[in-house]
């Protein structure tokens, strides 16, 4: 497929790379439906002109057997004809040499008869004319008995059967009789391979043949004539069978296939000799018979294979044609539904699959305005929420601290009520208001933390601290609590350092420990540390109620606590406050709980190599002021996205912002803004430039020190270690607000503190 | 590549192939010829043969050849030439009648067809018609056995009372049998025969002499193959004589002679060519049956007749076959 540079799907293909199952499929189908149009019709022809050769065969056989029978017959009658004329006088009239000379003019004109006898009305032989031997005159042999005689007297007509003269030659006796009452007889000796002469010119296709048989069967005249010579005797043949039992009357059956007398298969028909009672044969030859349906059907063959193949590069052709735009579509939409929702998918086929493809393209565009519009409406609730959050945060803050003074007043007044009482009954009022008022301080604190946590006002300060230390404050603090509800309490030691904010991580412990000891009714609380990786996981254990699974989250909600009713005296901040420290100081924290045995809060603390000494942390953490406000940044990042998130962060907290994208564009914009506050630079910038050095080039060019940190999206320890040893701060990518604004005011307020 | 020497391998051995086929079928099947008489003479029977073999399908010098051996009137020739034909190993034997006893001698294996004027059963060449020997067919024209019926046909021509001389040959097979039939045909015709015999050429002037002393008015020529080849010369000798003569076959008649009435020797040598051609393509001479002829032929020669101051009655001369002016 090829993609053109906007992002557009076009449509192109080798065979190779379209020939998925799709096409096959197509291929095939085409293939199979070309096919079996194709091979039914060539079975239909087949069929149709197997049965119409067979039947024309069949006819012309028939017809040329009876074509043959009747040249015969023909033969045989103009041989009667002519024998005819001998018996026109009647004995009584004529002379012996009249009829001498007609007998011999008969033997002239009808070479067939080599002799002529005729008998008077007696059946005595009165004269012999033959072509071989001498003529007999007056023999007055007796032949009143023979059929030839009686036959032909009584019919008219007699046909002998054929008898072979030397066991060679094929004869026949014809005699017939004359009209007259005194006529007597002629009879004439036939020889029969004349009648050969004629059967031998009956032309039967290619290789075919004709030949007669006689009533009884022998072979009367065939075109290899010495199988006639031979006498033989063809009644064994099964056509022969079949027409001598068919009858002289019966018309000519059907063609059959048999075996001639050579034993070749061939098709046979026949047809009667009327007058002889003799079968005239056509035989063809089985293969030159079905020579042309042979022909017909491989022609069809061919004509099948050559369509076939046409088919199939049509059908290649074709299908080509259909799958390539699916296939555009599909993997234009596979592009779209992983995600890249610019793909567009171009196909100009005019048809049905170009309005899908318009609808995939309408579809991808739609989507694309709508994730457009989402993340929109995202940030804007997000921001709306974040502005919601800060306000309310704020006006606790504010609120909690106008209620400071009159609740440290009331404080005051306890002390002096308690002073003046006298009364137990009165003492131990004032006690029970001295707790009420102690709880709401504590409550406006804990409020004030969040307000405070939630402003971003608050901003650490990251030293090592050794862990013993945090370990003893808990036990000092809590040892009392624990001891007086039967809670055991052990704290396990180490000798571990971290890298944390003291105050601040000391708050979290506490917090949780507090939490502890007060949902925990009975058993017992360890704290103890352990050792993973490059942190330190300081853990606290109860065997309280625990936790279940669907409210872990909301845990660490504001105001939240498990059981609505018994408030264990909580206020639900608790644990919200730890959120938000936690967060704040970039500590993962891990809940595990089980309900009914305990629970587990796991807080992952950087490790620090062990120092000597602990300093206290000098400065009290305090509301920064508002240090953000009118200071000019210079933020230096090769992603645009990157420059234009923490740009506008920067200005909603009311700083002016300078966003470029390189070294060179920072040194050209100093001159039309003046000295930056703060620069914030990506660690890797385009063409290699590291952002150490170009922070350390902008000082140089500025000529002061001003406070910078990094950014960087890359989270390898080798990138720790290099910014450390640069001595920047490194905040990653992405970076929250919060921590974005503590580092800002941490970095600005030094500056401040630095310069005053 | 493997395909294509593969086809140039086959199209190698397919040109290969007619090469060898061709040094192999340069021998062209051999038929040999073997007759006791000159060339001159057998020409017709010459074209017959050839006739009968292009119908069979073999055409001399094309698909077949034939080696001719003219004995020439010599008969102690033939057997030495029957051997040189056998050890030329010719594929069949063509020999016309005399030639048939030294063929016979020199191969029993060879196929022999043999062209002959005599009734091949009564002369013993073959045991009968239908089955002759195993190597051994051929083709009769018939003419020694018609001469009670040739003789019966002279008769009609002369007037009773004339003698009539019979000029036949003692030397051919069964010579006094048919001396006897032509006997009997003559008494049985009430005709006077006188009986003169010639066994070689020198005889026929004083055998003429003989005949014009007996005051014979007509002669009837007997057949037999010295007669034949040498009808010239009696033709001569029957008119110088002006004799009207019969004869047995129609090329007397063609040179001068009165009459003939007999079949075509030509014709038995096309059907003799037949023979050869179905032996070459592997018939049996044993299944081949020896042939008759069906037509026999009347002749008249008119010319003759009028030099001979001869009337021949018309009755007779419509039934003549052919008549040549």
């Amino acid at each position: 497929m090829s993609e053109q540079a906007n992002g557009k799907l076009a449509p192109s293909a080798t065979l190779r790379q379209i020939n998925g199952p799709l096409f096959r499929k197509y291929v095939a189908l085409f293939l199979a439906v070309v096919f079996v149009v194709l091979l039914s019709n060539v079975l239909f022809e087949v069929g149709f002109s197997y049965q119409e050769h067979k039947s024309s065969l069949i006819r012309i056989q028939r017809e040329q057997a009876e074509a043959a029978a009747a040249k015969i017959g023909q033969f045989i009658k103009e041989l009667e004809s002519q024998v005819g004329w001998t018996t026109q006088l009647p004995w009584t009239a004529g002379t012996i040499d009249q009829r001498r000379f007609d007998g011999l003019r008969l033997l002239r004109q009808v070479p067939a008869v080599t002799e002529l006898s005729q008998l008077d009305s007696s059946g005595k032989e009165q004269l012999r004319v033959s072509r071989l031997a001498m003529d007999v005159i007056g023999s007055q042999i007796d032949f009143s008995r023979e059929p030839k005689f009686t036959e032909a007297v009584a019919k008219k007509v007699y046909y002998g059967p054929v008898y072979f003269r030397r066991e060679s030659e094929p004869y026949m006796t014809l005699s017939l009789a004359g009209t007259g009452r005194d006529a007597g007889v002629s009879v004439a000796e036939v020889n029969l391979k004349l009648i050969w002469e004629v059967v031998s010119q009956i032309k039967v296709g290619e290789r075919g043949q004709a030949y007669v048989i006689d009533a009884q069967g022998r072979l009367v005249a065939h075109p290899d004539i010495s199988l006639v010579l031979r006498n033989t005797d063809m009644t064994q043949l099964a056509q022969v069978k079949a027409g001598r039992a068919a009858g002289s009357g019966a018309p000519a059956e059907p063609m059959q296939v048999a075996h001639d007398v050579r034993g070749r298969e061939v098709l046979t028909a026949y047809a009667p000799i009327a007058p002889l009672g003799w079968l005239m044969f056509v035989e063809l030859p089985v293969e030159e018979a079905y020579a042309p349906l042979y022909a017909a059907i491989e022609r069809s063959g061919a004509l099948l294979l050559a369509g076939l193949a046409l088919a199939f590069f049509s059908g290649l052709f074709l299908a080509r044609r259909m799958v390539v735009p699916i296939q555009t579509i599909q993997r234009g939409a596979a592009r779209i539904g992983g995600g890249d929702l610019s793909q567009r998918i171009a196909i100009r086929t005019g048809d049905e699959l170009e309005a899908l493809a318009d609808q995939f393209n309408s579809m991808a565009a739609q989507l694309e305005d709508s994730y457009a519009g989402l993340e929109r409406k995202v940030e804007e609730r997000t921001h709306q929420l974040e502005v919601a959050n800060l306000a309310k945060s704020r006006f606790l803050a504010a609120a909690s601290h106008d209620l400071r003074q009159p609740l440290q007043a009331l404080g005051m007044f306890v002390d002096q009520l308690r002073d003046q009482m006298k009364t137990a009954e009165g003492g131990r009022l004032v006690e029970r208001i001295d707790v009420a008022v102690a709880a709401m301080n504590e409550l406006f604190n804990a409020l004030l933390d969040i307000s405070k946590l939630d402003a971003g006002v608050l901003s650490t300060n990251i030293t090592a601290i050794p862990i013993a230390r945090l370990l003893k404050r808990i036990e000092d603090t809590f040892a009392g609590a624990a001891r007086e509800k039967g809670l055991s309490l052990r704290v396990v030691t180490s000798s571990a350092w971290v890298r944390s904010d003291v105050i601040l991580v000391e708050r979290v412990l506490l917090n949780l420990v507090s939490n502890a000891v007060r949902y925990t009714s009975s058993g017992g609380i360890v704290v103890g540390c352990r050792r993973r990786g490059q942190h330190i996981h300081i853990e606290v254990c109860d065997t309280g109620p625990g936790i279940p699974e669907d409210q872990r989250r909301n845990i660490f909600g504001e105001f939240y606590r498990i059981s609505k009713g018994d408030s264990h005296g909580g206020l639900g901040l608790g644990l919200a406050i730890v959120d938000r420290l936690c967060k704040l100081l970039d500590h993962p924290i891990e809940l595990t709980s089980v309900v009914g045995k305990g629970s587990r809060f796991s807080v992952a603390v950087p490790s620090a190599p062990a120092q000597s000494e602990f300093a206290e942390p000098q400065a009290v953490v305090s509301i920064a002021p508002d240090v953000l406000r009118g200071k000019l940044v210079v933020v230096i990042d090769d992603d645009v996205l990157v420059l234009d998130a923490i740009g506008g962060e920067l200005r909603k907290w009311g700083c002016l912002v300078v966003s470029v994208d390189s070294l060179d564009a920072a040194l050209a914009s100093l001159g039309a803004t003046g000295r930056p506050d703060l620069i914030i630079s990506d660690y890797r910038l385009a063409n290699g430039e590291s952002g150490i050095a170009t922070i350390a080039r902008l000082r140089a060019a500025l000529g002061t020190n001003v406070p910078a940190f990094l950014l960087s999206g890359d989270t390898a320890p080798e990138r720790l270690r290099e910014a450390r040893a640069s001595g920047h701060h490194l905040l990653h990518k992405p970076v929250r607000p919060m921590r974005l604004r503590a580092m800002v005011s941490q970095l600005l307020q030094k500056d401040i503190a630095g310069a005053a | 590549m493997r395909r294509r020497e593969f086809i140039k391998l086959i199209a190698g051995a397919a040109a290969a192939r007619p090469l060898a086929a061709n040094a192999q079928r340069s021998p062209l099947p051999l038929v040999g010829y073997l007759d006791s008489t000159t060339a001159a003479i057998r020409t017709n029977r010459v074209l017959g043969l050839r006739q009968g073999l292009s119908e069979a399908g073999f055409v001399e010098g094309g698909n077949v050849a034939i080696e001719y051996r003219w004995a020439e009137d010599r008969p102690d020739r033939l057997p030495a030439m029957a051997a040189d034909l056998v050890r030329r190993q010719v594929a069949v034997m063509v020999v016309s009648g005399p030639a048939l006893a030294a063929a016979k001698a020199a191969s029993s294996t060879i196929p022999i067809v043999f062209v002959t004027g005599a009734d091949p059963v009564n002369d013993g060449y073959v045991a009968s018609l239908n089955r002759p020997s195993s190597n051994l067919t051929g083709v009769s024209f018939y003419s020694t056995p018609l001469d009670p019926k040739r003789f019966e046909l002279l008769h009609e021509l002369i007037p009773k009372s004339a003698v009539i001389a019979a000029l036949m040959d003692p030397t051919i097979v069964q010579s006094e049998a048919n001396l006897r039939a032509v006997e009997a045909a003559s008494r049985a015709l009430g005709r006077q025969v006188l009986v003169v015999r010639a066994v070689e050429e020198r005889e026929f002037d004083p055998a003429f002499a003989t005949i014009v002393q007996a005051g014979a008015r007509a002669v009837f020529v007997g057949t037999g193959p010295l007669y034949f080849n040498r009808h010239r010369q009696l033709v001569a000798l029957a008119n110088r004589h002006a004799l009207p003569a019969t004869y047995g076959w129609r090329e007397p008649v063609e040179a001068g002679g009165l009459m003939s009435y007999g079949a075509s020797d030509t014709d038995a040598c096309r059907r003799a060519g037949h023979y050869v051609g179905r032996i070459l393509k592997g018939a049996k001479p044993g299944d081949l049956p020896v042939e008759l002829p069906t037509r026999y032929e009347l002749v008249f020669n008119l010319r003759t007749a009028k030099t001979l101051k001869l009337e021949i009655p018309s009755k007779l001369l419509a039934l003549a076959d052919e008549v040549i002016e």
